[in-house]
């Protein structure tokens, strides 16, 4: 079905941005913006169905875990690399801190877990005001399921940011559950999802994700993933 | 002199926002509208590059790359594979089946023509 979805997009998409640029003729000013719009919105409708579709295949249990042995500090970078222009625009400072213990390869689907920290990081610089601070972390962390003591890394994404109220907080992980509205219209645009898609790929590592915040003050969202997933890593203790 | 480039298409929107993109950019442009079809339109007009649909009736863009590739006529015509954001992981795939390059879909229309000359311009990669 993706494919039949995303073919009409291909060209609303491309060709506004033909239009937009004049290869073939001039618009007027109000034209272009016309042009610009329907351009936006063909981006936004193709995230959005991106979102949509993924999220539709994890609910169905048809998601692949395509699963692989990767140092967690080049996503960190490669996530933070894709954020660094946006950043500089705002004047954020975007940083990362990997203990010296966690500076490992983990087993997991390194997709997934580039697509989560690329959305933390992403909601993190779109919610801070310009000059505020970023910070990508990862830590070694132990959990205790089913009384077996399990080798968990634990990434935290830290933002000097708007914050969230304590009422907001259990719907973020919903879907189409973004906040802030208001601020919207100030270009803060996003699918709404990116938050329950993360949820899910967390959960799809037999991971936990969840976050810390003060209004005003800033957030720090959280998720942890096993360290290996096939054979559990005990520790001894 | 424009360069030839031959777009291996099914969809005809697509074909015609990649073709009006191209020869704005001074590019001669011929179209194909399956595998089946670009593997003879390969043949006989040996374009200097191949923008190839993966998904297509008749003959997928996967065999077609293929077949080009292995045949002498047309093994050193330069190929780029276009998909879709879900085939992102048959990147592998895709370089195994012979192409020098594997661009997403959506087609940014104002990297297209940069890319083109970068390809058109470079040797011929190793393999």
């Amino acid at each position: 079905m993706s494919h039949e979805l995303r073919t009409p997009l291909n060209a609303i998409i491309g060709f506004s941005e033909v239009l937009e640029d004049g290869l073939y003729g001039d618009l007027n000013d109000r034209q272009k913006t016309y042009a610009h719009h329907i351009y936006n919105a063909g981006k936004h409708l193709l995230s959005l169905i991106n979102d949509i579709l993924d999220l539709s295949k994890v609910e169905a249990g048809k998601m692949e875990f395509e699963q692989s042995r990767f140092p967690i500090r080049a996503v960190l970078d490669s996530s933070v690399v894709m954020m660094k222009e946006k950043a500089m625009k705002q004047g954020i400072a975007l940083s990362i801190e990997v203990e010296p213990g966690a500076d490992i390869h983990i087993e997991a689907d390194e997709r997934k877990i580039k697509q989560i920290v690329f959305n933390l990081l992403s909601n993190a610089v779109k919610f801070t005001p310009d000059g505020g601070r970023v910070t990508a972390r990862a830590r070694l962390a132990t959990d205790e399921k089913g009384g077996e003591a399990q080798r968990m890394l634990e990434i935290c994404i830290e933002d000097t940011g708007i914050g969230i109220k304590e009422e907001d907080l259990p719907k973020l992980f919903g879907e189409f559950s973004q906040l802030h509205q208001s601020v919207l219209t100030k270009g803060r645009e996003g699918t709404g999802l990116g938050l329950a898609l993360s949820k899910r790929f967390v959960e799809l590592h037999h991971g936990c994700i969840w976050v810390e915040s003060e209004y005003g003050k800033g957030s720090r969202f959280y998720f942890t993933v096993p360290v290996s997933q096939g054979e559990k890593d005990k520790i001894e203790e | 002199m424009g360069r030839r480039i031959l777009i291996v298409e099914d969809n005809p929107q697509n074909r015609l926002l990649v073709k009006d993109v191209l020869e704005f950019h001074g590019y001669e442009i011929m179209e194909a509208e399956d595998g089946q079809a670009g593997i003879e339109m390969a043949k006989k007009y040996k374009p200097d590059l191949i923008l190839m649909d993966l998904q297509m009736p008749v003959m997928d863009g996967f065999t077609a790359g293929k077949i080009i590739r292995s045949d002498p006529d047309t093994k050193n015509i330069k190929m780029i594979a276009v998909t879709s954001f879900a085939m992102l992981r048959d990147k592998e795939r895709v370089m195994e089946a012979g192409f020098d390059h594997y661009l997403p879909k959506p087609i940014n229309t104002r990297e297209l023509p940069d890319l083109v000359r970068r390809i058109l311009g470079s040797e011929k990669v190793n393999r």
